[in-house]
């Protein structure tokens, strides 16, 4: 089972988020938190295998918590949602297996299948 | 589409073939087979008519001198004849004046042939000649005259065996017939079949193998010189074509993928320059209680950028909102172009104590920028240039100065929406005015304020069921339900709404949204 931690300040993006992840059929469970602090305090409650977080946060932004959450895990499974199209960010995590990028807003389809490729990703470490 | 089940040519070509020659053979043998019967048959009736009339005359004497005895001596004669059962002579329909019955019979087919004939005579005329047949029996009935005048009837019965039997005869031999002309239609059948299809099977199998095994050295020879031979050439030749065609094919694509790779490579590294020169997202954290940026290029280069500076001290700042000419990667030079000349401008504001003026700035832009293109030459062939709102805010003085180039800045300020309209001049451009003063807005920020500067890309989006532009009408209608949500709801929602109105139509220009709440 998947178990996804949405990481957003916008109310509605998480709403958004968690309401497409609930459209798959895909057997999971959401936690969500508003910003990168709030994130590692859930984090280090229960054991999560994917983090969708956004980039432009308050308090903690998403590099920081990224960063943070590789000292922890190198193989956890994140997906980076950002508005903006910086090509600069996307280098910094060019080499990283299990780091991917989607565009805000989310595409449905693209959504789903970095969620079933984590899934796989999960099977095969089991 | 329904897959309807495979059936080989050559099946259907016997099947074809054989079946009609059956049709022909069962007609023609069902034809001889009726010819043959009605032959037969008037053939026996023509013999016992022969036999009638010759017994006729013999018997001639014997009725003339009602010597019925001698008569039925004579008629005795014919239990020679096997297929002979009955013989009458009768003066009148009802008078019989001699007759032979077959010691064969028994009573009651003596008596059965006997009404049969008085029948017979009951209904036709006597005096003539009468011929009648059933499935057992033929009867023949033939005047007597005497010096022209009639004296009597003979009649003549005979049983069908003989008919039977040539019946039951002819048709075992026509059976067999029959059955043997059918298989050597069928052996025909197949030997032809295989001289037509065999050709077609041998074009089958070639374009099997250019099909499947991708083989273009295929190639069919043909063994005889006729129309197949035509056909074989003709896909020898096309083959060959084919070949020298997918060839250069195969050749131009690698060198199209080639350029393709190296072009995308070097786009991609573009992106990178130009993403370089957007500002760190934290730097407007510093000035601003809450903002959000939507920056999508069309392509993986674009003509829009935004630009963040802060400038003399930690109380000031600008933002420029820039939509260069076009998008992709000329849209992308022009935006190298403006970073120049911006920080030319950055450079001189940190090092003089002048006023900040947006509008000044719109202008020293203008003429930089038709300077470095070379357009205030009538004959220079550059017409780029850009549209855009510079903004610079004093934190301490609580003050917001801001001048535009066509696009408007919307901002909320008492919960009430203010559009500033830009000035109908863009920056660069040859037929733009080298001269232009654009105008100056200046805002007191002190009761707070909320700012948007949006590129095109936003409000000329096609979509909805008419694929029609967003507009600026729905844009300030959608401001208007979001404007006190957070920041970070409102990027959301202007990224929804402007998903949701493109549906699938495509992404027409490079986007750019800047939302800051002071």
């Amino acid at each position: 089972m998947l178990n996804i931690l949405v990481v957003d300040d916008s109310k509605v993006a998480r709403k958004r988020t968690i309401a497409t992840i609930e459209s798959f059929n895909i057997e999971h469970s959401i936690t969500h938190a508003i910003d990168g602090e709030d994130a590692l305090k859930a984090f280090a409650l229960k054991k999560h295998n994917l983090v969708i977080t956004d980039l432009e946060m308050p308090n903690m932004d998403g590099l920081e918590l990224i960063a943070k959450l590789r000292e922890i895990s190198k193989e956890l499974d994140i997906i980076i949602i950002t508005a903006v199209a910086n090509e600069q960010i996307k280098q910094l995590f060019k080499s990283e297996r299990y780091t991917s990028f989607i565009r805000k807003p989310i595409d449905t389809k693209v959504l789903e299948a970095y969620l079933l490729k984590t899934q796989n990703h999960i099977l095969k470490g089991n | 589409m329904l897959n309807k089940k495979f059936h080989s040519i050559s099946t259907k070509l016997v099947l074809l073939i054989s079946l009609s020659a059956t049709i022909a053979l069962t007609l023609s043998f069902v034809a001889i087979f009726i010819y043959t019967l009605q032959q037969n048959k008037t053939d026996r009736i023509e013999s016992l008519s022969i036999t009638s009339k010759i017994m006729g005359q013999n018997l001639l004497a014997a009725i003339d001198f009602d010597d019925s005895m001698g008569a039925d001596s004579t008629l005795q004669t014919l239990s020679l004849a096997q297929n002979i059962e009955a013989a009458f002579i009768f003066r009148d329909e009802k008078t019989i004046f001699s007759s032979y019955v077959s010691s064969r019979e028994d009573s009651k087919s003596r008596d059965y042939i006997q009404n049969m004939v008085k029948n017979i005579y009951k209904n036709r005329d006597i005096k003539k000649n009468i011929e009648y047949i059933n499935f057992d029996h033929i009867f023949v009935s033939n005047p007597i005259l005497f010096e022209g005048k009639y004296i009597a009837s003979f009649c003549i019965v005979s049983n069908t065996n003989k008919l039977k039997e040539n019946f039951i005869g002819e048709s075992i031999v026509l059976f067999f017939v029959f059955i043997s002309t059918l298989l050597i239609i069928i052996i025909f059948s197949l030997k032809i079949q295989k001289t037509f299809t065999s050709p077609i099977f041998q074009m089958k199998e070639a374009f099997e193998d250019v099909s499947l095994n991708k083989n273009f050295n295929a190639k069919i020879v043909a063994k005889n010189n006729d129309e197949f031979k035509i056909l074989f050439d003709g896909f020898n030749y096309m083959i060959s074509t084919i070949k020298e065609s997918t060839t250069e094919l195969e050749k131009a694509k690698k060198e199209v993928d080639e350029i393709h790779k190296k072009t995308k490579a070097s786009i991609e590294y573009a992106a990178l320059i130009q993403s370089s020169l957007v500002p760190d997202i934290n730097s407007f954290r510093k000035y601003f209680d809450e903002y959000f940026v939507i920056w999508h290029p069309k392509d993986l280069v674009g003509g829009d950028i935004y630009l963040f500076e802060e400038l003399r001290n930690d109380d000031e700042c600008i933002l420029m909102v820039i939509d260069c000419t076009g998008h992709g990667v000329p849209g992308a030079f022009v935006t190298m172009l403006v970073k120049a000349i911006e920080r030319q401008i950055i450079e001189r504001i940190k090092h003089s104590d002048e006023v900040v003026s947006p509008a000044k700035l719109l202008s020293v832009f203008n003429s930089s920028m038709k300077h470095i293109l070379k357009q205030e030459d009538s004959m220079s062939i550059s017409n780029a240039g850009f549209d855009g709102q510079i903004i610079y805010y004093n934190k301490r003085e609580n003050i917001l100065r801001f001048a535009s180039a066509r696009n408007d800045i919307f901002y909320y300020k008492n919960d009430e929406l203010h559009v500033v309209k830009g000035d109908r001049q863009s920056i660069g451009y040859k037929d733009s005015n080298i001269e232009y003063t654009f105008t100056e807005h200046t805002v007191d920020t002190s009761d707070g304020l909320t700012l948007y500067a949006l590129t095109d890309g936003f409000w000329d989006q096609n979509g909805g069921e008419k694929e029609l532009p967003y507009g600026k009408r729905r844009l300030k209608r959608m401001l208007n339900d979001i404007h006190n949500e957070s920041m970070a709801d409102q990027q959301e929602e202007f990224l929804y709404a402007f998903e949701m109105y493109r549906n699938h139509h495509e992404v027409n220009d490079d986007l750019t949204v800047i939302g800051l709440k002071l």
